[in-house]
């Protein structure tokens, strides 16, 4: 395992990196198919695409052993926000000729902000609230035995999720519960900014 | 007044001057530390300042220095009475006003003072702050407008962006390639010639979870196996366990803990008071458990590689069952294709036979009663003797005259044939003659 100053790789990774930057085993219009493959896999927008892997015909292992490499050097370069020197330097090492050097560094650079991008669209986030419907429903009378009530405030809070997907939260509450709810907002809120603030 | 003076004299040694430690007071500075001090308050107020930072041994150019000074202090605003004498002949209550006055007028730096020590937990709290503070700058956008800033949203910021083009960090099981030439021939054609791309095997939208974990998962594993490069460590699989989960105890497990630590700048906008605790037990808890791992590990190592030395044993096992398997199918389609052409050559002889078999029975029905069968053969044979000379008459009958006639026939043509061409060779001597 190399283990560069600043980032790490794996050695399989650095492996088959070294199989790839190594003119003699590899040449120049393959290293540059695996280049572009990687881009173009990168910065595809998956969102109209389908998410179901499509199966290929007759593939060649050395290409995909690279690009799974070259793929996870950009990923980890762009996760830790390297700058080019330190991506050189790391290429350097695994024996890159310079003008490769160049191409893949150019590479990143042009699609960093994707990446970042799609690296950011990764987690896992709690629904976030939206929108809000309400309505005022007065009860006169029940079989419950309580007469008036009173007024009832029926709230849908619209969320939106993972994936875009909307999620509806529903309940029924009185007005002293309504206020009380969103005095806590409020407080929360008010933390929120204390802390962030609090520097 | 002391805890003024301390703040003060803390404030200045960050300006740069440094006051000796003894000195807690502002009415212990001498005249080096007040001169010192005021100049580098007011070169931090205004950039432009030329002012010596000590004075001139000379008493004529102490006072103008100090006259200078004071001017400077005047300039930024200073309310009060100041001249030479407070800088030279200074009296504590003065210094201090001077000195507070200076130091709320010194620009605020943005950059944290930071004394305490950097750990993970400070570190994570101070980017959460910069976060917050920075999500709860930005102006709300409605939810229907947000998809257009989506495209370029750098960081997960939930006001500005929201989370609908989020998803969550799924990664499809993939084992990363090996060294190819370290197996066996089998699998050495699969990998030349079917290997399918990552993107292939997994799909756009788990692609990047799918090799950050699989990355993760080899640094992993290489810290436990540092040296083994041969294909049978492939076969451990090491379970990546989350960094800081809330529920840590400094238990005595030998797995090391990693988190994707791309989940870490995501966790932005949290309720800050119940993550506040839970983080500080859980770094406490995973540092006790990285002192205990030294100890469990070589254990673990042992328990490991027994493990290991079981699976290859079995991996061993199953490897000669599919040679001995494949063995026995190529014999059996041996014995298979020899059979099958016994059984042709068989089936030749059978037919032959069979029809030798044919006759002897005819003829063998016909021998009981042989004198009986020989006069009907007999007689059956001069049937058809007769038949045949009947049907051979019945031919020349019907020959003869279709012979007679065709013998005419060739006749009149032959006639025709020997007039044209008389006729033909009058007419060429008579165009002969023409000419």
């Amino acid at each position: 395992m190399r283990i560069h100053p600043v980032m790490d790789l794996s050695a399989e990774v650095s492996a088959a990196l070294r199989l790839l930057g190594n003119a003699s085993t590899t040449e120049h219009a393959k290293y540059q198919e695996v280049l572009q493959k990687v881009t173009e896999d990168m910065t595809q927008d998956t969102q109209a695409g389908t998410s179901a892997p499509l199966p290929d015909g007759e593939a060649d292992g050395a290409v995909s052993r690279c690009h799974a490499a070259l793929a996870t050097l950009f990923l980890e370069a762009v996760r830790y926000s390297h700058n080019i020197s330190v991506i050189t330097s790391v290429l350097e090492d695994l024996n890159w000729p310079p003008e490769r050097i160049s191409e893949a560094t150019k590479a990143v650079e042009s699609h960093r902000t994707t990446l970042q991008t799609k690296l950011a669209s990764l987690g896992t986030f709690p629904p976030h609230v939206v929108d809000i419907d309400w309505k005022l429903s007065y009860h006169v009378r029940s079989s419950d035995g309580e007469e008036g009530g009173g007024a009832m405030y029926l709230v849908t809070l619209h969320t939106e999720e993972s994936r875009g997907r909307r999620g509806k939260i529903t309940f029924s509450c009185s007005l002293a519960q309504l206020t009380h709810l969103v005095t806590r907002l409020r407080q929360a809120s008010r933390c929120v900014q204390k802390y962030a603030s609090n520097s | 007044m002391e805890e003024v003076d301390k703040i003060l004299i803390l404030t200045l040694n960050h300006l740069g001057c440094e006051i000796d430690e003894e000195m807690k007071t502002v009415g212990s500075f001498g005249i080096g530390e007040v001169v010192g001090g005021v100049v580098r308050c007011i070169r931090a107020i205004s950039s432009d300042c030329d002012l010596p930072t000590s004075l001139p041994q000379n008493m004529a150019q102490r006072f103008r220095a100090a006259a200078t000074i004071a001017q400077a202090v005047k300039d930024v605003g200073y309310p009060g009475d100041i001249g030479y004498q407070s800088l030279l002949y200074p009296s504590e209550a003065d210094l201090r006003r001077i000195f507070m006055f200076l130091i709320e007028k010194l620009p605020r730096d943005s950059s944290p003072v930071s004394d305490e020590p950097l750990n993970k937990a400070t570190l994570i709290h101070r980017e959460a702050k910069r976060r917050l503070a920075e999500a709860l700058s930005q102006p709300w956008l409605p939810p229907h407008c947000r998809h257009v800033m989506r495209t370029q949203a750098s960081c997960a910021s939930i006001t500005k962006y929201g989370t609908a083009h989020t998803q969550g960090f799924t990664s499809r099981p993939f084992r990363g390639y090996e060294d190819p030439s370290a197996l066996c021939p089998e699998m050495n054609n699969y990998y030349e010639n079917h290997l399918r791309r990552v993107t292939k095997l997994v799909g756009y939208n788990h692609l990047l979870a799918t090799l950050l974990n699989t990355h993760a998962a080899q640094l992993e594993k290489e810290k436990f196996f540092p040296s083994s490069n041969s294909v049978k460590s492939n076969d451990v699989k090491l379970k990546l366990e989350p960094l800081m989960s809330e529920t840590d105890l400094p238990e005595a497990t030998p797995t090391v803990a990693l988190e994707d630590p791309a989940a870490v700048p995501m966790e932005a906008a949290r309720p800050q008071s119940d993550v506040q605790e839970t983080d500080m037990t859980a770094v406490e808890g995973s540092s006790v458990s990285q002192g205990t791992k030294a100890d469990i590990q070589e254990d673990a190592a042992v328990s490991r590689e027994e493990q290991l030395a079981s699976l290859e044993k079995e991996v061993a096992a199953i490897k000669n069952k599919i040679k001995e398997c494949t063995e026995g199918m190529q014999e059996a389609q041996e014995t298979l294709a020899k059979l099958t052409d016994e059984i042709a050559k068989e089936e030749e002889v059978n037919q032959k036979k069979s029809q030798d078999v044919k006759t002897m029975q005819r003829t063998s029905s016909l021998l009981p009663e042989s004198d009986a069968n020989i006069q009907k053969l007999k007689a059956a044979l001069k049937n058809s003797e007769e038949k045949m000379g009947r049907l051979q008459q019945q031919w020349s009958a019907h020959r003869e005259p279709l012979n007679a006639q065709l013998l005419s026939l060739t006749q009149e043509v032959e006639n025709k044939k020997v007039y044209y061409w008389y006729y033909g060779s009058q007419t060429s001597r008579n165009t002969y003659w023409w000419k």
